[in-house]
């Protein structure tokens, strides 16, 4: 595994920020990470970073240990923070070209094509900057290096809609050259779009991980009964799940090909027939549709 | 180590270094052209007058204080200068690790291959040598003034290089101090909170510890007592010199090296505590 993690956890007094986190990614994988406010996500980033201390457990990247060979590491790593905040008193070209120099091998040019695709006007001192200016900045920096593992903390916050598609498209890029992308994020149809695996945290706890493949060939079917529900036939009973009916309305969950099931829909006695994709907003509401209500 | 940090610490204290020396050199100037206005029998006048416990204050016997070269030395321990002094190494020390952390610029600096103690070494050497350039400019003041305006009885500005050397002294230990408070902290305005507390807890103890002669032990236990420019460039005096050089060396020595043995030694922690800390997210 390109980064690994095992039993990692982080614990502040009476808080566990982390707790006994195992995962693993792999080389040249776009790894989301989702969970509301406080699940663990950030800290379980700034654990790869070397930023903290595990209180037990281990993470390595490259197989490199996160805390005692942060440096190296480092080197490897690219991070944009949730909050990315730039030195306000250097103008945004000036920007690109500092951290260049921090980073053997990091190039300018690179960081303002990054910069330009992003439509980012690099002359404004970083003051005079909105935030999702100062957002853009940030990923010009983050995005530029080619470094292998390129981690993203909520990177299209503050950014409007268009500039959204065009980070997927840069993160897609990041992919196709080969390189790790860890990306954490609360907008689920970003996720759903770049990432191949996803990574679900809930009170600090890793709670599911779902393959991306995996979930797009699942879907859900709803419909109204009008008669009586008969066993489905043998051959896709392993393939599907009937959740018992409510208000008289039927939802059965189907994994795989969709294809052999519709022989076996068309003689429900089913009105108002609904098939869609399950997605990850359903995944997600699995874990924490609880916390909300 | 990178340049591009050194680049960063420097232009980040560019502005508030260029005002502080602009003022230390114009109010050493200013005091040698003052200084030039009064006479030793003026001064020793209005001496006569001061009580007694006010004369206790006096590092030196008051026929020094009376004289050009001390009337002159006495710049180095003004509150002007002290506080020009202390601004500039608190302001710099609490913004190396606090600072950073407070503005989220820490984040993105340390998510770069660059080592904690590189960040902070940048940061403590920038203020180091501001606090050099600002003593250095305090007797530059004094070299030039003398240069331009006659005393009662002619200086040589050679003498207050001990007072110029203690200064730095003071900026050197406030910096380490400031510095090791901000590399526990994460919030920069209580970091400078707890350093001007101190500072003022120990000026208190100094001023009671001097003024109320059954707590005299007090002077023990504050950084002040070593902070004597006054003391120091009276025992530069060339007769002074020669008569007890080995007293004179010494206490060069001793009271510099404390102040900046001890600003070292909190440059150290910091060093200690900032490499092993947590790293909090930005506020």
């Amino acid at each position: 595994m390109f980064v690994a993690t095992t039993s990692l956890t982080k614990r502040y007094r009476q808080v566990e920020a982390l707790a006994d986190c195992t995962l693993g990614i792999e080389r040249g994988e776009v790894f989301g990470l989702l969970g509301p406010n406080g699940a663990g996500k950030t800290t379980l980033l700034r654990l790869l970073l070397g930023f903290l201390k595990p209180t037990s457990g281990s993470a390595t990247i490259d197989t490199l240990d996160c805390y005692r060979d942060s440096l190296l590491v480092r080197s490897r790593v690219a991070y944009l923070p949730g909050e990315a905040r730039m030195f306000r008193r250097l103008r945004g070209h000036d920007i690109l070209a500092y951290f260049a120099r921090l980073r053997p091998g990091a190039s300018v040019r690179r960081a303002r094509d990054i910069a330009n695709r992003l439509g980012l006007d690099l002359a404004r001192p970083v003051v005079l900057m909105s935030t999702g200016m100062r957002q853009k900045l940030a990923l010009a920096v983050t995005l530029a290096p080619q470094t292998p593992l390129v981690i993203l903390d909520e990177p299209t916050s503050s950014l409007d809609p268009s500039m959204r598609t065009e980070v997927s498209r840069l993160v897609r890029e990041v992919r196709d050259e080969g390189r790790t992308v860890v990306f954490s994020s609360h907008v689920l149809s970003e996720v759903e779009a770049v990432c191949d695996r996803v990574a679900i945290l809930r009170h600090g706890r890793l709670v599911h991980t779902q393959v991306m493949a995996d979930l797009r060939r699942q879907h859900r079917i709803t419909g109204d009964l009008t008669g009586g529900l008969e066993d489905p036939p043998p051959a896709i009973r392993e393939q599907i799940e009937i959740v018992p009916p409510v208000n008289g309305r039927v939802t059965i969950d189907a994994m795989g090909e969709l294809a052999p099931l519709l022989g076996w829909l068309s003689t429900l006695p089913l009105a108002r027939l609904r098939i869609e994709p399950i997605g990850l907003q359903a995944v997600y509401d699995r874990f924490h549709l609880a916390d909300r209500t | 180590m990178s340049w591009a940090l050194w680049e960063k610490s420097l232009r980040e204290a560019k502005w508030l270094l260029v005002g502080c020396a602009a003022l230390m050199f114009a109010f050493h100037l200013i005091r040698v052209w003052v200084t030039s206005h009064f006479t030793m029998g003026d001064v020793r006048q209005l001496l006569e007058f001061a009580p007694d416990f006010v004369k206790g204050f006096f590092a030196v016997p008051p026929e020094v204080i009376a004289a050009p070269a001390g009337r002159l030395a006495i710049g180095y321990d003004d509150p002007l200068v002290v506080v020009i002094m202390s601004c500039w190494a608190i302001a710099r020390g609490s913004d190396s690790v606090s600072g950073e952390i407070g503005r989220g610029t820490m984040e993105v600096l340390l998510a770069q291959p660059v080592r904690r103690i590189d960040v902070l070494l940048s940061s403590a050497v920038v203020n180091l040598l501001g606090a050099a350039t600002l003593a250095t400019l305090a007797w530059l003041g004094t070299y030039v003034g003398l240069a331009f305006f006659t005393l009662d009885e002619p200086v040589s500005a050679r003498i207050l290089l001990p007072a110029a050397l203690n200064l730095f002294g003071l900026g050197a230990f406030l910096g380490g101090l400031a510095t090791m408070l901000s590399s526990c902290d994460r919030y920069r305005t209580r970091t400078i909170g707890i350093v001007v507390s101190f500072y003022v807890v120990q000026t208190l103890m100094k001023i009671v510890g001097i003024a109320v002669p059954d707590f005299s032990w007090l002077k023990k236990y504050t950084f002040l007592t070593v902070f004597e420019p006054q003391q120091l460039a009276y025992h530069f005096w060339p007769e002074i010199l020669a008569a007890e050089p080995e007293q004179s060396w010494r206490l060069l020595i001793d009271y510099n090296g404390l102040l900046i043995g001890l600003g070292l030694v909190a440059y150290a922690i910091a060093a200690l505590v900032f490499t092993r800390r947590d790293l909090p997210a930005p506020l």
